[in-house]
């Protein structure tokens, strides 16, 4: 199947032998990732994340009493997740106000990220995300759920797993991971999928464009493989902040707890 | 008895899989799911062999929110003719931001028959009680125990802090004398 596309490519791209792509990576590999906890002191926990050219900032508020009450519920915690893309993210400049696109992908984060947490733990309270996409270059929304996923490990939130996302997609008849920008816009198909990797549970999957059954089965395989490998990543964060080594090697403990009272402090 | 060495003390993840429900019972910071317990926090394994459970001491912050039996400082808001209306905002000795609200029944408030709400409880009072009840619509506490009470109040007249000068509530300032259900505690409590 793989082998006719590429010849399909091949004739289309003139005398080129191998298919590339845009930026120049394998069709399975993921884009640069740097992922770091704890950045904001006055949250209960936060991320940042660099995807690519993605720059993506996340914080974690609670669990905390819900405002407006109402809207709370009595048997279990409410998750509200906020997308929200900066003025400056895009270009041409985008209004600051929430868009309908900003709704979706805060109720879509939601969905994903509520199946990984213990709500019924936090009756008539609300744990808060907030997500703010500083720079956006495609796949934001798997992005500032890997963000999300994190912020939410390092406010202590117990999790069933964490979450990881990843998108698949394909670009000139070619199956590829995580498409940036370009790729996403000029493609023909684009999947996002949101992973547990310990559980082996997808709790997120859209799937944009027209493709085979058989082509779509495949960018899930890769979708998850790729999240697969973002888990690794988020895990080398936390361990980062909260002093963990390897499993394997010598433990030279140095837990820094709480460390951003210090710089609160400052202030 | 391998099996027990491998299990403690091990760094986790939140998901992984500690052992399987034959082996050991879930403990403190794990989650039982299609017969294996896993973590449910970053922290350390802990393996108990009183219960034969498996615990997950964690290394992230702990997180509060108010549960039956936790005792709870509050700031009086409103004082009404049945109840007073508290924000709760220590609880079990830990600070929380921001409050959680909570409600002090008149019938909470001591032991005895209390006639008058105000006789207890003053708007901008600082109390300490048990938390009693999380499943109605607010947290109802209850002040009904010596420890338990009015540990800061003001006084209603100039504002002052009110002092506990042999079993009377004296202002400094002026002189004025008031009466509250005051803890054991009282002037007394560290609330940093």
């Amino acid at each position: 199947m793989s082998k006719t596309t590429k010849k399909k490519t091949t004739k289309r791209k003139t005398s080129k032998k191998k298919w590339t792509r845009v930026d120049g990576r394998k069709p399975d590999e993921l884009r640069p990732i740097h992922i770091e906890s704890g950045v904001i002191p006055n949250a209960d926990g936060s991320a940042y994340i660099e995807m690519g050219r993605n720059k993506i900032i996340a914080g974690v508020y609670g669990p905390r009493e819900m405002h407006p009450k109402r809207f709370s519920k009595p048997n279990m915690g409410i998750l509200r997740c906020r997308y929200h893309m900066a003025p400056f993210s895009v270009d041409p400049r985008r209004s600051p106000a929430p868009s309908r696109r900003d709704k979706e992908i805060s109720m879509v984060m939601t969905d994903a990220i509520e199946p990984a947490l213990f709500l019924e733990r936090y009756p008539r309270s609300v744990i808060d995300v907030f997500v703010e996409i500083i720079e956006a270059d495609g796949g934001t929304r798997c992005a500032s759920i890997n963000a999300a996923a994190v912020a939410l490990a390092d406010a202590g939130i117990p999790m069933k797993d964490l979450v990881s996302s990843c998108a698949s997609g394909k670009y000139e008849g070619n199956l590829i991971l995580d498409l940036g920008d370009y790729e996403d816009k000029n493609g023909e198909s684009d999947v996002p999928v949101a992973y547990l990797p310990k559980n082996d549970q997808v709790t997120l999957l859209q799937m944009e464009g027209i493709m085979t059954q058989d082509e779509t089965e495949k960018c899930i395989e890769l979708a998850i493989e790729g999240c697969k490998q973002i888990y690794e990543i988020q895990k080398e964060a936390l361990k980062k902040k909260y002093g963990m080594v390897e499993a394997t090697e010598e433990t030279e403990e140095a837990p820094e707890e709480e460390e951003p009272v210090e710089e609160a402090e400052e202030e | 008895m391998a099996k027990k060495h491998e299990i403690e003390e091990k760094e986790v993840f939140p998901g992984e899989r500690l052992a399987v429900i034959e082996e050991y019972n879930e403990g403190e910071g794990t989650y039982q799911s299609d017969g294996e317990v896993r973590s449910a926090e970053i922290g350390v394994t802990r393996h108990d062999g009183a219960t034969r459970s498996v615990a997950v001491e964690k290394k992230t912050p702990e997180i509060t929110v108010p549960e039956e039996g936790m005792v709870a400082v509050a700031e009086v808001g409103s004082v009404a003719r049945r109840d007073a209306r508290v924000n709760i905002f220590m609880l079990n000795g830990r600070h929380i931001h921001p409050t959680y609200s909570g409600v002090i029944h008149i019938s909470d408030i001591s032991r005895d028959y209390t006639k008058n709400i105000d006789m207890a409880l003053r708007n901008g009072d600082t109390v300490k009680g048990r938390i009693v009840n999380v499943k109605n619509r607010l947290n109802q506490m209850s002040l009904a125990d010596p420890e338990y009470g009015v540990v800061y109040a003001y006084c209603s007249r100039c504002g002052g802090l009110l002092e506990l000068d042999r079993g009377r509530l004296t202002c400094p300032d002026c002189g004025r004398v008031e009466r509250r259900k005051t803890a054991r505690s009282y002037g007394k409590e560290e609330l940093v």
